[in-house]
């Protein structure tokens, strides 16, 4: 019997009178033979913001692609589980997908707008979603823009390709346009690791007001980040969920070794000690 | 002493070998394209050039003859001569040996009739006469030919031409050539409109499908057998000889589909149990199906996952991601297919004669009568008309020039100009697409 089966990820009654947003119970992920999740248990509050580290390759972005079903394209990819998004079986076959991306927004790794207008990138969901009035579509665009604080950088530039942005602004054009069909959820796949330091302030000054809206599930390698923006955090290990506790108490006083080691050699190493 | 310099051993040492065979390479091809445009040029020039006009006197058979004709060719030993042809064009061929010359003349009033129908006339005479009065000069014609002045397209004082007025007589006739009809001695212009009209349509035919058939390749199919077997079917039928898809046309299109057509119409004459535009049409797309596919799925496989991903996180069904995101982005492959496409359809002929072209057609495929693109009619093709040309005119030595002149036509008109009209949207769709990626 390994620690896991031992001591539970999440302390009881850490969630207790929260509702959830996300929830994953005894879910494995096989891309073909390998297993990539194992038995993850993680639950995700309503209007907080969620951080998931570990180091690469333990499983985080395939957990996080579970929540709004992205896996389905990968071919050989097979969930196992029970996964709930918003009290709804996400894995059910009447779940329908379109409606379930459009509730749980994403924000990739690399920002990845289309080779449209900053306007048009940001109405794109807009549009799947069948708004065609002229006046709506300007009103919820400048909307998105201004919750994603990029309204003013882009405001005399709504027609310019979305690709002249800046790399911290592109990022934020993203978030805008999964703002834009208002989700309940955002999903964040290391968002900041391609951001300059100024960019990366910015972009988590975004989450942390975000954190009024919407349930954040952010992917991070950047402990520091965790530490500031996130409320809860939850540390994997080779396809598993190791520990899930208050941000403070994960940095400050881990229950598992696994977690100090991890969290402090990053540390250790972005500290340049 | 350690130093740095060595003296290069072998080709390849030296770093500048691949530039200088690249370079030569780049230059061969260059020159194999230039000698190709300059033999056709060439030839085609023999066609429109006026020959000069000789009176000969010449024994033959120990009679003494005399005739005003074109000399069209000469050698050390004999003389090809074109005599008046009141009769048919290209029936007046005679060749004289030298030996048998008596006198060669060359005279200044020589004049040539170009008539409506493309025959020509030699005699001698005033050019002023004939401009005021044509039926008071006319040359005397043999018993039962009747020519009236509305016959005479022009008359040519040929052997004083200057080089401008050669040149203006050239470019009149090559216009002639390129505008005008079979009948006047020598004309493609409805086998340009029959050759354009046709690659169109098959683009119009080709790339609908041709462009589904790749995403559902590249999108849907994945790796599973009927996938397989279609990409190797794809990849098979890019080398198979047009002349069989001709064949296939045949049977398919033009004997079953046609033929059940004319049963179900119940028509007495085939309409559509023939040749025509639209069987060649789609012939033709068949023919270039595995190239539009092929490169399509190549565009469709350069567009980033991240955009898929984008797409399909926003809430987009796979359908509204592929027309809303992939394909705008793939528009400039869809045009590189569509490039290759019409290369590829503009030059075939073989599988076209078994399937709709033909050396006469009566009527044009495209007029002003409703429904104005009359698909089951039969049509003319440039590339028929080089061969017709060629092999079997009634002229033996005007025809094979108007070949080239067709040849150089087909290639200049249809391949460069098609082709260049295709790369030049592309480039503008490619720096639509670079603004939108500064």
């Amino acid at each position: 019997m390994s620690a896991t089966d031992i001591v539970p990820a999440m302390p009881p009654g850490l969630l207790d009178g929260l509702d959830l947003a996300l929830e994953a119970r005894g879910m494995s992920l096989d891309y073909g033979q390998r297993r990539a999740l194992d038995a993850v248990d993680l639950q995700v509050p309503r209007q907080r913001v969620t951080a998931l580290i570990g180091s690469s390759g333990c499983g985080k972005s395939s957990l996080l692609r579970c929540f709004n079903r992205l896996n389905d394209e990968i071919a050989g990819c097979r969930v196992r589980g029970d996964v709930r998004v918003l009290g709804v079986d996400a894995y059910a076959d009447a779940t329908a997908l379109p409606e379930l991306r459009r509730r749980v927004g994403m924000v990739f790794q690399k920002p990845n707008p289309f080779p449209q207008s900053v306007a048009e990138n940001v109405a794109f969901g807009l549009r799947l979603a069948g708004i065609r009035s002229r006046l709506e579509l300007d009103d919820r665009v400048e909307a998105a823009l201004r919750a994603a604080a990029l309204w003013d950088e882009v405001r005399d530039r709504l027609g310019d390709s979305a690709l002249s942005l800046s790399a911290g602004q592109q990022q934020r054009l993203v978030i805008a346009r999964a703002l834009a069909v208002e989700p309940e959820v955002l999903l964040m796949d290391e968002p900041a690791s391609m951001l300059d330091p100024i960019s990366t302030l910015r972009f988590e000054e975004l989450v942390v007001a975000l954190r009024e809206r919407y349930s954040v599930l952010l992917v991070t390698h950047n402990m520091q980040q965790a530490a500031r923006v996130a409320d809860y955090t939850a540390f994997m290990q080779a396809g598993r969920l190791l520990e899930f506790d208050t941000t403070d108490r994960i940095f400050t006083n881990p229950r598992l070794r696994g977690t100090e080691d991890y969290i402090t050699g990053r540390m250790r190493e972005s500290a340049g000690l | 002493m350690a130093t740095f310099a060595s003296l290069p051993r072998g080709l390849l040492r030296r770093g500048d070998t691949g530039l200088w065979l690249a370079a030569g390479a780049v230059g061969l091809s260059l020159l194999a394209l230039v000698a190709l445009l300059a033999v056709l040029l060439q030839q085609a020039l023999r066609a429109f050039t006026p020959a000069p006009v000789a009176e000969l006197r010449w024994n033959s058979g120990g009679a003494e003859h005399t005739l005003i004709a074109a000399v069209v060719e000469q050698d050390a030993r004999a003389l090809i001569v074109r005599g008046s042809e009141w009769q048919r064009r290209g029936a007046e061929y005679r060749r004289i040996a030298r030996a048998d010359l008596i006198q060669l003349d060359w005279p200044a009033d020589a004049l040539t009739l170009h008539l409506r129908d493309g025959r020509e006339l030699h005699l001698r005479g005033d050019a002023t006469a004939w401009r005021n009065s044509p039926l008071a000069v006319l040359p005397q014609a043999p018993a039962g030919v009747v020519l009236s002045a509305a016959d005479v397209e022009d008359v040519v004082a040929v052997n004083q031409l200057t080089t401008i007025r050669t040149m203006r007589l050239v470019l009149q006739r090559s216009w002639r050539f390129v505008a005008g009809a079979p009948d006047t001695g020598g004309g493609v212009y409805p086998a340009l409109v029959g050759t354009v009209v046709l690659v169109l349509l098959m683009s119009v035919l080709v790339m609908p499908l041709g462009v589904l058939l790749a995403l559902w390749l590249h999108e849907y199919a994945g790796s599973g057998r009927a996938a397989r077997v279609l990409r190797a079917a794809m990849a098979n039928l890019a080398g198979v000889p047009a002349v069989i898809y001709g064949l296939f046309g045949l049977v398919l299109f033009v004997n079953g589909v046609g033929g059940g057509l004319d049963a179900l119409l119940h028509s007495d004459v085939p309409r559509w149990g023939g040749g025509g535009l639209l069987w060649s049409s789609l012939t033709l797309a068949l023919l270039t199906l595995p190239v539009v596919v092929i490169a399509t799925e190549e565009g469709l496989a350069r567009v980033p996952s991240s955009l898929r991903q984008a797409a399909l996180a926003l809430g987009a069904t796979r359908a509204e991601m592929l027309w809303r995101v992939v394909l705008p982005v793939a528009r400039p492959a869809l045009l590189t297919a569509l490039i290759l496409a019409v290369a590829r359809a503009a030059g075939e002929v073989a599988p076209l004669m078994l399937v709709g072209a033909v050396k006469y057609a009566p009527s044009l495929p495209l007029d002003g009568e409703f429904p104005y693109l009359h698909v089951s009619r039969q049509f003319m093709h440039l590339g028929q008309s080089v061969y017709d040309l060629a092999l079997s005119g009634s002229d033996a030595l005007r025809d094979p020039a108007q070949a080239h002149a067709a040849a150089l036509l087909l290639l200049l008109i249809v391949v460069v100009g098609l082709n260049a009209a295709a790369i030049v949207v592309r480039n503008r769709l490619r720096e639509r697409a670079r603004e939108l990626a500064i």
